[in-house]
């Protein structure tokens, strides 16, 4: 059996002074895979960064049709600068 | 039909309503309040000016950057996602604005209000290259000579060059005011600096040159709606009718409750001190911006008189008719309150922001 994907678009602004790289998370969602380019979350100040990201997971894993999931984002060098949003992971109906 | 009917045509009730405007001459006041006009008038204004030069670390401290679309205080970075803060900034200055009028009246008039700000500095240089009152009136009404063009030629000179460095300064809370400097000194201002540079300096000659308390009795709304931020326990600028009346002239020595006159000597001191031009004798009028010029004035003559202070003070209506004074009241108290819960919530949400923002689609 395949793994379920859900591709999202995230944009990240670096509101501060100072470059920042931060690390990316997900919860919500136990065995989800995270994919994307590392190296897009080195953002300088007052930058917009986007990133595409692709979630996977078995669908054996999956209780519902339609899942919350939170994406967090922490910069690497202040635990403080970290920020939960919430999106939404849907599987096969 | 006979054209001299009793009922006045357009033209003479225009005439009548129409006054024109005559030039008011605040004389100079010392005493109690008038220093602290000046303090005030020296810190506001000392902000103003220095602010835009101050730097932190490396650039410049306060700078509403337009076209980055920043706002910099100090160490704070205001994104347009920020606005939400300037709502509440908002709606904490209008709150504060009913709060200390319903304890206070007309205390933002009378010592802080750019409008009031600017012009006693105006004024002050007036008064340095005109002359005290008497010399300006004398001044004015004087046909127009070589020596009178001399001296009103500096003073507007002398404004000018203020009103130019009050614009420079204001457009350099949006650029960066040392590269301003450079470019004003190269000529080389983009247009629209050079547009708002010379329209920021027009608007500080006009208003504080020429329109002075036009601004505060014609064009400030706050005037109009004070009538309906005030109570009976609001402090108000008043004249101590009971005290006061019959007024009349009297010599020194004289026993006034013999000659059966009130303390009021009638010098009208006080109508000449009022920058709006009233007479705070016939009550309080919605000219009256709250300066306390009038009451620093009358007890200078009652210290003279050697009668008590007082004669013209900040007092309640309820104490003038002599009930009890209550500060606290549901009104201040529930402004306050607010005002207070805004505060803190606005300085928390500064304090606990997160400079990291993060959009996910879908």
């Amino acid at each position: 059996m395949g793994l379920v994907e859900n591709i999202y678009t995230l944009k990240l602004i670096n509101m501060d002074e100072r470059t920042h790289a931060y690390r990316l998370s997900v919860e919500g969602l136990e065995q989800a895979e995270l994919v994307f380019d590392r190296d897009a979350l080195e953002v300088p100040a007052g930058a917009v960064a986007e990133l595409l990201v692709q979630v996977r997971i078995d669908p054996v894993h999956l209780d519902r049709p339609s899942s919350e999931i939170f994406f967090i984002l922490e910069a690497q060098d202040n635990p403080d600068i970290r920020i939960r949003q919430s999106g939404r992971f849907l599987g096969p109906s | 039909m006979n054209q001299t009917a009793s009922t006045p045509n357009d033209r003479e009730v225009e005439n009548a309503l129409y006054q024109k405007r005559k030039k008011i001459y605040p004389r100079e006041v010392h005493g109690l309040f008038a220093p602290r006009c000046v303090l005030g008038v020296f810190v506001l204004l000392g902000l103003y000016y220095v602010i835009p030069w101050v730097s932190y670390e490396g650039h410049q401290a306060v700078l509403f950057d337009l076209p980055a679309r920043k706002f910099h205080i100090f160490g704070l970075v205001f994104w347009p996602q920020d606005f939400f803060y300037l709502a509440m900034l908002l709606v904490i200055a209008a709150l504060s604005l009913f709060f200390f009028t319903a304890l206070a009246g007309r205390l933002w008039c009378g010592y802080a209000c750019p409008q009031t700000v600017w012009t006693e500095a105006f004024l002050w240089m007036e008064r340095k290259i005109e002359g005290d009152r008497p010399r300006q009136m004398k001044l004015d009404k004087a046909p127009m000579s070589l020596r009178k063009f001399r001296i009103k030629a500096t003073k507007h000179a002398v404004w000018l060059a203020f009103a130019g460095w009050t614009g420079f300064t204001f457009v350099g809370f949006f650029t960066p005011i040392r590269e301003l400097g450079v470019s004003l000194a190269n000529l080389s201002l983009g247009p629209w600096e050079t547009f708002w540079i010379i329209f920021y300096s027009f608007a500080t000659y006009g208003n504080a040159g020429w329109l002075r308390e036009q601004v505060c009795i014609y064009m400030c709304p706050y005037a109009r709606f004070q009538s309906a931020m005030f109570d009976k326990d609001t402090l108000i600028i008043s004249y101590d009718e009971a005290r006061g009346e019959p007024r009349g002239s009297r010599k020194r020595s004289d026993d006034r409750a013999e000659k059966g006159l009130g303390d009021c000597i009638d010098c009208t001191l006080c109508v000449q001190v009022c920058p709006t031009g009233i007479d705070i004798r016939n009550g309080l009028q919605y000219q009256c911006i709250g300066c306390a010029a009038c009451i620093d004035a009358c007890n200078d003559v009652m210290d003279k008189m050697d009668y008590p202070r007082g004669l013209i003070r900040y007092t309640t209506q309820n104490r003038l008719e002599g009930k009890p004074v209550h500060v606290l009241r549901p009104r201040t108290l529930v402004y306050g309150l607010i005002l207070l819960a805004l505060l803190g919530g606005l300085v928390y949400a500064i304090a606990t922001r997160v400079p990291v923002d993060l959009n996910i689609h879908p």
